[in-house]
C-alpha cells in the first residue's frame, strides 16, 4: 500500500544513507529509553502547597492561569479548634461574633459558620466561592491552630508543566507531590 | 448569490465577535474595581462602621454593599465564561463562513473547487485556467525560480535574523545588571556547613594576644555585667539615692529612639547602647560626661532589609549587650547582623550570622577576650546541630575558630574564667554547661546540669561556677578536669527556689539570687544553704549589681532597692525612678548608666564627676 | 495587594488576641514560639452533643488510567492519520481527524500533555536532577518522532491540536516568499535550543509559558497571552500554520526525523505529469518544482564555493555563538526564580526593601534573607550552570546557522513535483489537485497512456501526450536542455 522508495539509482544511494541514519536514530532512541528508564520509574506528579512554607501572600488568588484559582482554602477539621472567636473567620476587630458581612474576613463569604455546641462552631468552606486569597489562613495561622490551609485542588488544577503560582511563590511553598499523595498531610 | 448571503453573514458574525471581544476586554480592565476585596467604598464603609459600631443603618449599608459587590464579582466570572464560549463559537462560525465564501468566490471565478464533490471532475483536465493563477487564486511560480536570487535572499534573511539574535543576546548579557550579592564570608560559610568545621578545630592563626589589659577592663564596663561578668565592682562612690523626677543625682538623661533590652557598655568617656526594631537596628554612642549623642549607626554597610526573624516584643531585636575592647564596639542583633564599629562610628567589619532557628531571638551578649570576639550562637534543638560557639578576630571579623555545640537554643552570655592559669570560656546551654579553651575552641569539659529555656548566665566565684536552670536546678560546680565532669565536680545542687531570669551574683562566700517575682535569696556559696530571703513583691528582670557592700536591685516598674550584700538582710534604700527597667545597668567611673524603656540615665554624684580618661579615637 | 496589608496592619493592633495566645508564658523572655501543628493553641474539643466531624474533602487528581487512555488516543490518532495520508489519501478524513484532535487534545485536555512541551520535560530529565520523566510525557515525545522516522510528519497533519487549530482556520492562504520562509526556518531550531537550555537548567518551561494556543484551549490565561493567541489565530486565517512553520520547536525535531523518513508523502503515487497544478494547492508553499540540479559548471563551482565558505565559517560561527551565549547566560539566569530572588535580594541590600512587610515581594526578600546561606551559593551555582547552558545554546545556534547556510548551497535534482519532505505537514491538500490522483480515484476519465506506461516517465519526463492533454503551457521546466 505504501509507496516504496524510488528505484532511481541516484536516489538509492541517498536512500542508503537515510536508512543508515534512521537505524542510528532508532538505536539512539532505544539507548535513550534504556538510560532514562534506568534513572528510575517516574511516578506522575501533581502540584501541591506545603502549608508550613506558605506565607499567605495572596498570590495564589491572582497568579493561577485559571480565572478562578485552582488553589482553595481547606479546613482540616482534626486540628480545628472550633473556636467561637475564629481568627480565620472574623475581622481583627469584629463588632459582634455573628455572621454579619461586616464581621467576616472572607471577601467572598466562602466560610460557613455553624453552631455545634457551646462554645464550639464548625467552619466549612464553600469552594465554589473561595478564591484562595489566604486572608483566613493568615488569621488562623497567627492566632489559631492553623487548620485552615491552602491546597491545590486537583479537580480544578490543570497540572501545568510549569505552575504559574509556583513560579511567583515568595515562600517557595509549591512542590511536586506524587500522584498517589496529591495533598499535604498533617502529622499529629 | 450564496456568496453574497455568505459574506453578509460573515460581516454580521465578525461584528458580533468583535463586540464580544470588546465587552470582555473592557470587563478585564474594569475587573479591579469590581472585586469585592478591592473596593475602596466597602473599605471606607467598614472603617466608619468600626468607629461607630452601634450604627445599625451603617451596618445594613455595609452588608448591602458587600452583597452587591460579591454578586457583581460572580456575575463577572459567569460573564467571562459565557463570553469565552461565545467568542469560540462565533469564531468557529466565522471561519466556516469565510471558507464558504472563499470557496464559492473561487467557483464563481471559474476555478475548480478543491473538494471533488463540489467540482465537476471532467473539467479538471480541460480547464483553460489563466496561467498565472492556481486553483486557489494564488500566484504560481511557473518557471523554475531564480535559484540564486532565492538563495541570496534566504541567506540575507538568515543573517539578519542571526544578527538581531546575536545583538539581542549580547545586549542582554552585557547590559543586564547582574546583581548577585557577594557570597557570605567565612562565618556564614562555617554556619552553613558546621560539619566541615570540626569541633574545636583551630581554623585561624592564633595571634599573639592583643587586647585591653585586665586593669583597663576592670576600670570600664566592657560587656554585660561588667568586665568579668560578675555584676560586681569594688567600692565606688556611686550614690545611694537619686531622684529621676527632680533630677537629683541625674547627671544627664538621653532619649533612646529604638527599643532594646540590652545593657549599656562603657569605655572611658564613651557609652554604647543598642536598639532596634524590624526596620532598623543601631548602635548609639554617647559621651559619658555630657550625655551628648555622638552617633547612631547600623552594623551593616546599608540598613539591610529586616529579615523575617521577628522576635516577640518582649525580647526584641536588640537583646544582646554589645561589647567593647576600647578600640571598637561590637554589636549583634537578633537578625544575625554582627559588626564592629570604631569609636568614631565607622563600620570596620560586619558579618551576617544565621539565628533563624532562635525562637525568641538571639539574646546572648558578646564577650571580648584579648583579640577574640566570642559569639554564643545557640539555637534550635540539640539534635538539630545548629548551635555553635564562634570566635572571631576582633580586628577583621574573620573566623578564628568554631566549636559545634551539642545544645539547643539558649539566651545566656558566655563567661571567660581562668582555671589553673588557663583561660576557658564557659557557656550554658540546654543541657550542657561547657568549658572550651578560649584560644583554640577545644572543649575541655562538660556537665549535664542544665535544661529547658535558659536565661540566667553562669557566674564564677571562689573557684565555683554557679549555673542556673530556671525552675529546675541551681548547681555549683568546680570547673576542673576534662570530659563529662557531672558526677565528679558538682558540689551541690538545689531544685527549689531557682531564679528564672536575673543572673546570680557572688559576693565572697555568699550567693545572691533574685527572680522575676522579686524574691531575693542569700545563700552560702559553699553549701547552697539559704541564709536569708526577702520578698520585694515586684517584678525584677535586671540582674542585681553589687557595688562595694551595696547590692542594687532594679525592679521592672522602675523601683530601685538597695540592700546590704551581707549575711543578714538590711535594706539601705528603696525608691522609684518612674520608668520601666528591663536592662541590667552598667557601673563605671562612679556612675550608673541605667537604661529604662525610653531613656538612658547617667547617675552619679554631681559634685564629684570622676573624669573619664579621654579616649583617643583610633 | 493593599487590602492584604491593611488587614495585616490591623491584626498587629489586636493585642488582646495576642495575649490570649500568649497565656502560657513562663519566664521573662519566654514566649510562644510559632511551633508545628503538634502543639495546638486551642486543643480540639471533645464534643458532647454527638457531633461528628465532617471529613475534609480531597478531590483526587486525574487518574493514572486516564493517562494511559491519552496515550491510547495519541497512538490511535497517529495511526489513523498515517493511514489517512498513505492508504486512504483523504483530506476530508484528515480534516475530521483534526477536528477530533482539536477537541480532545485541545479543548478537552486543554493542551496539556503535549508533544511540543514534552521536549522540555525530556531535557529536564536528561540534564536536571531529581526529575523523572512521566511515562505519558515520554510517549508523547517519542511516538510522533518515531512515526516521522518512517512516515513523515503525520503527527502535524491531524494529531497535534496546535496544528489542527491553525489548519482548520486557514481560509485565504497568502504565499510566503520562498526566501523568507527559508530564512525564518532557523527560528524553530533556535527556539528549540532556548527551550531545552532553560528547561535543562530548571529555570523555566519557556515553550509552555509562551505557547499562544494553550490559553485559548483553556479559555483563560493572562491577557497578554490571550491577545498573542488571538493574533496567531487571525494570522492563521491568512498564513498557513504560522506557529508550526516559524516557531514550533517540536516541528524542528520532526523536520530532522522526517528528513530520514522511510516513506514520503507524494502528491500522487502514480507518475507525475508535471502539470504544475499541485504547487498552488499547497497553502504552505512547500511543493518543489522539478529541478535539473546543477548543470552548468559555473553554477556548480559557485555552489561549491558557497558551501566551502560556509564550512570555513562554521567554526567561527560556533565559537562566536559560544562566546555570545556565555555572556548571555549570566543575564538569562534571572529567568530562574532562585537567581531572580537572590539578585533582588542583592539589590535590596543596597537599595532597601519595600517598607510594607507583607508585600509578596518583601516576603520573598525576607525568605532570601533567612535562607541566604543556602540560596546564595545555589544562585551562584545556577549562574554557572546558565553560563554553560548559554555557551551550549550559542554553539547550537552557530551550528544551526551554519547548517542552514550550507544547505542554501545544496541543490538536489528532482524529476517531479514533490513536497519538501522535511516541511510537509502531510495535510493531503495537494492530493486532489493532481490530475493523476483524480484519475486514479475515478473522478476524472482516464486518458490512455497516463497510467498504462509508467516507464515513459523515466525515459522522458514530459510525455507529449500529457503535455497537450494538460493544456497548461509549455513543458520546458523539467526537461533536459
Amino acid at each position: 500500500m505504501l509507496p516504496g522508495p524510488s528505484n532511481d539509482d541516484r536516489t538509492s544511494r541517498r536512500e542508503f544513507v537515510r536508512n543508515g541514519l534512521r537505524v542510528a536514530g532508532l538505536t539512539g532512541a532505544g539507548v535513550a529509553v534504556g538510560a532514562l528508564s534506568h534513572r528510575g520509574a517516574a511516578a506522575d506528579t501533581v502540584w501541591q502547597i506545603d502549608p508550613r512554607k506558605c506565607l499567605s501572600c495572596s498570590r495564589c488568588a491572582t497568579e493561577c492561569v485559571l480565572e478562578q484559582s485552582a488553589v482553595k482554602c481547606v479546613n482540616w477539621f482534626p486540628i480545628c479548634g472550633y473556636c467561637d472567636l475564629c481568627t480565620g473567620y472574623f475581622e481583627p476587630q469584629p463588632i459582634g461574633l455573628d455572621t454579619g458581612a461586616e464581621n467576616q474576613l472572607c471577601p467572598t463569604s466562602a466560610i460557613l459558620r455553624k453552631f455545634i455546641e457551646d462554645p464550639y462552631f464548625e467552619y466549612k468552606i464553600d469552594e465554589d466561592l473561595c478564591i484562595g486569597c489566604a486572608k483566613c489562613i493568615e488569621g488562623c495561622k497567627l492566632f489559631g491552630n492553623g487548620s485552615f490551609h491552602l491546597q491545590v485542588r486537583h479537580d480544578r488544577c490543570l497540572n501545568c508543566n510549569e505552575c504559574a503560582i509556583a513560579r511567583s511563590c515568595p515562600g517557595d511553598a509549591f512542590y511536586r507531590a506524587p500522584v498517589e499523595k496529591p495533598y499535604y498531610q498533617f502529622t499529629t | 448569490m450564496g456568496s453574497i448571503v455568505g459574506s453578509r453573514a460573515l460581516y454580521v458574525v465578525a461584528a458580533f465577535l468583535l463586540l464580544v471581544a470588546a465587552v470582555m476586554v473592557t470587563g478585564q480592565l474594569r475587573e479591579s474595581r469590581e472585586e469585592p476585596w478591592r473596593s475602596p467604598e466597602l473599605a471606607k464603609a467598614r472603617a466608619s462602621l468600626l468607629s461607630d459600631p452601634k450604627n445599625e443603618s451603617l451596618k445594613g449599608a455595609v452588608r448591602q454593599l458587600d452583597q452587591d459587590l460579591r454578586r457583581l464579582y460572580f456575575r463577572r466570572l459567569e460573564r467571562d465564561r459565557m463570553g469565552a464560549w461565545l467568542l469560540l463559537g462565533s469564531g468557529a462560525v466565522l471561519v466556516m463562513l469565510a471558507r464558504m465564501v472563499s470557496e464559492s468566490g473561487r467557483s464563481a471565478r471559474g476555478g475548480t473547487g478543491r473538494m471533488p464533490s463540489t467540482a465537476a471532475g471532467e473539467s479538471v483536465l480541460s480547464d483553460p485556467r489563466p496561467k498565472s493563477t492556481g486553483s486557489d487564486g494564488l500566484p504560481v511560480v511557473w518557471a523554475a525560480p531564480d535559484r540564486h536570487m532565492t538563495t541570496r535572499r534566504a541567506g540575507l534573511t538568515l543573517f539578519s535574523i542571526t544578527g538581531v539574535w546575536v545583538l539581542a543576546m549580547l545586549g542582554m548579557g552585557l547590559f543586564w545588571k547582574v546583581r548577585l550579592p557577594r557570597l557570605p564570608e567565612t562565618a556564614v560559610a562555617a554556619l552553613a556547613h558546621p560539619e566541615s568545621v570540626g569541633s574545636g578545630v583551630v581554623t585561624g592563626v592564633l595571634a599573639v594576644s592583643a587586647g585591653p589589659t585586665l586593669d583597663e577592663q576592670a576600670r570600664n564596663w566592657p560587656r554585660f555585667r561588667g568586665a568579668d561578668g560578675s555584676g560586681r565592682v569594688a567600692a565606688s562612690d556611686v550614690p545611694l539615692l537619686w531622684d529621676a523626677k527632680t533630677g537629683t543625682g541625674v547627671l544627664w538623661k538621653a532619649a533612646l529612639p529604638l527599643k532594646g533590652y540590652s545593657s549599656p557598655v562603657v569605655w572611658n568617656d564613651r557609652v554604647f547602647v543598642t536598639g532596634g526594631n524590624r526596620e532598623q537596628r543601631r548602635v548609639f554612642a554617647f559621651h559619658l560626661d555630657s550625655g551628648e549623642a555622638l552617633w547612631a549607626r547600623p552594623v551593616t554597610p546599608t540598613n539591610a532589609p529586616a529579615p523575617a526573624i521577628d522576635p516577640p516584643d518582649q525580647s526584641g531585636q536588640a537583646a544582646s549587650t554589645p561589647a567593647t575592647d576600647g578600640v571598637r564596639v561590637y554589636a549583634v542583633f537578633a537578625t544575625g547582623e554582627l559588626g564592629a564599629l570604631d569609636f568614631a562610628g565607622n563600620l570596620v567589619w560586619h558579618q551576617r550570622l544565621d539565628f533563624k532557628e532562635n525562637g525568641y531571638g538571639h539574646a546572648a551578649s558578646l564577650v571580648v577576650w584579648n583579640d577574640r570576639l566570642l559569639v554564643q550562637a545557640d539555637q534550635g534543638a540539640a539534635e538539630d546541630g545548629k548551635s555553635v560557639l564562634l570566635a572571631l578576630d576582633t580586628a577583621t571579623g574573620k573566623m578564628a575558630w568554631t566549636a559545634k555545640r551539642p545544645v539547643g537554643g539558649s539566651w545566656t552570655t558566655p563567661l571567660v574564667i581562668t582555671v589553673g592559669g588557663k583561660a576557658q570560656v564557659v557557656t550554658a546551654g540546654d543541657p550542657w554547661l561547657m568549658g572550651h579553651d578560649v584560644a583554640t575552641g577545644a572543649e575541655i569539659w562538660r556537665a549535664h546540669v542544665l535544661g529547658g529555656e535558659l536565661a540566667p548566665s553562669p557566674v564564677f566565684g571562689g573557684g565555683r561556677l554557679f549555673a542556673t536552670s530556671p525552675g529546675n536546678a541551681l548547681t555549683a560546680l568546680a570547673p576542673e578536669g576534662t570530659g563529662d565532669i557531672t558526677s565528679a565536680q558538682v558540689k551541690w545542687k538545689l531544685t527549689d527556689e531557682v531564679p528564672d531570669v536575673p543572673s546570680p551574683t557572688v559576693v565572697g562566700d555568699l550567693l545572691f539570687t533574685a527572680n522575676t517575682e522579686g524574691h531575693l535569696i542569700c545563700r552560702d556559696a559553699g553549701t547552697g544553704e539559704k541564709i536569708w530571703d526577702h520578698g520585694f513583691e515586684l517584678e525584677i528582670q535586671a540582674s542585681p549589681l553589687v557595688v562595694g557592700e551595696r547590692m542594687y536591685l532594679f525592679g521592672q516598674p522602675g523601683n530601685v532597692m538597695v540592700v546590704k550584700a551581707g549575711r543578714a538582710f538590711e535594706s539601705l534604700a528603696a525608691f522609684e525612678m518612674g520608668e520601666d527597667i528591663y536592662a541590667t545597668p552598667a557601673v563605671a567611673g562612679g556612675r550608673f548608666l541605667i537604661r529604662t524603656d525610653r531613656n538612658l540615665y547617667c547617675i552619679g554624684a554631681s559634685n564629684a564627676p570622676a573624669k573619664g580618661e579621654t579616649n583617643d579615637v583610633r | 495587594m493593599r487590602w492584604v496589608n491593611e488587614h495585616r496592619a490591623r491584626w498587629r493592633g489586636v493585642r488582646w488576641l495576642a495575649w490570649v495566645a500568649l497565656v502560657c508564658l513562663g519566664s521573662g523572655i519566654g514566649f510562644l514560639a510559632l511551633g508545628e501543628a503538634a502543639e495546638l493553641r486551642f486543643p480540639p474539643p471533645d464534643f458532647e452533643s454527638g457531633y461528628s466531624m465532617p471529613a475534609t474533602q480531597y478531590p483526587s487528581a486525574r487518574s493514572q488510567g486516564m493517562e494511559w487512555f491519552d496515550i491510547a488516543v495519541l497512538l490511535a490518532t497517529l495511526g489513523t492519520a498515517t493511514a489517512l495520508v498513505y492508504a486512504k489519501r483523504s483530506r476530508t478524513g484528515l480534516a475530521w481527524l483534526s477536528g477530533f484532535s482539536l477537541l480532545y487534545f485541545g479543548f478537552y485536555r486543554e493542551g496539556c500533555v503535549c508533544a511540543i512541551g514534552s521536549v522540555q520535560n525530556v531535557a529536564l530529565t536528561v540534564f536536571g536532577t531529581g526529575y523523572a520523566l512521566p511515562v505519558g510525557v515520554g510517549v508523547f515525545f517519542a511516538a510522533p518522532l518515531l512515526v516521522a522516522l518512517f512516515a513523515g510528519r503525520t503527527f502535524c497533519a491531524a494529531v497535534c491540536p496546535h496544528g489542527a487549530l491553525q489548519d482548520l482556520l486557514l481560509v485565504r492562504p497568502v504565499k510566503v516568499p520562498r526566501w523568507l520562509e527559508s530564512g525564518l526556518g532557523v527560528l524553530p531550531f533556535i527556539y528549540l535550543g532556548a527551550g531545552v537550555t532553560f528547561a535543562a537548567t530548571g529555570a523555566a518551561f519557556l515553550i509552555c509559558r509562551f505557547d499562544p494556543f494553550v490559553p485559548i484551549f483553556r479559555l483563560s490565561g493572562s491577557l497578554g497571552m490571550l491577545l498573542t493567541g488571538g493574533a496567531f489565530l487571525v494570522l492563521s486565517l491568512f498564513v498557513g500554520r504560522p506557529y508550526c512553520r516559524f516557531l514550533c520547536p517540536y516541528g524542528a525535531l520532526l523536520k530532522v526525523a522526517s528528513a530520514l523518513s522511510r516513506w514520503r508523502v507524494r502528491v500522487t503515487p502514480d507518475v507525475c505529469t508535471q502539470c504544475r497544478l499541485c504547487p498552488s494547492s499547497c497553502p504552505f508553499g512547500i511543493i518543489r518544482e522539478p529541478d535539473p540540479g546543477l548543470m552548468r559548471p559555473k553554477e556548480v563551482s559557485m555552489a561549491r564555493r558557497g558551501i566551502l565558505v560556509a564550512l570555513a565559517a562554521l567554526p567561527f560561527l560556533v565559537l562566536a555563538g559560544a562566546g555570545v551565549g556565555w555572556v548571555f547566560g549570566g543575564a538569562a539566569a534571572r529567568l530562574h526564580p532562585t537567581v531572580a530572588l537572590v539578585e533582588d535580594y542583592g539589590d535590596s541590600l543596597a537599595r532597601g526593601v519595600p517598607a510594607t512587610p507583607t508585600l509578596p515581594e518583601r516576603l520573598a526578600l525576607d525568605r532570601a534573607e533567612r535562607q541566604s546561606k543556602d540560596l546564595l551559593p545555589r544562585a551562584e551555582e545556577l549562574r554557572g550552570k546558565f553560563r554553560m547552558g548559554g555557551l551550549w545554546f550559542g554553539v547550537w545556534c552557530g551550528l544551526v546557522v551554519a547548517m542552514k547556510w550550507i544547505s542554501l548551497g545544496m541543490v538536489r535534482r528532482r524529476d517531479e513535483y514533490q513536497p519538501d519532505r522535511t516541511a510537509c505537514f502531510a495535510c493531503a491538500r495537494c492530493f486532489s489537485s493532481c490530475p493523476q490522483e483524480r484519475i486514479r480515484l475515478g473522478w476524472s476519465p482516464a486518458p490512455d497512456a497516463v497510467t498504462t506506461h509508467p516507464a515513459i516517465a523515466a525515459v522522458h519526463p514530459v510525455p507529449s501526450a500529457k503535455s497537450g492533454g494538460c493544456g497548461c503551457g509549455p513543458g520546458a521546466t523539467g526537461g533536459n536542455p
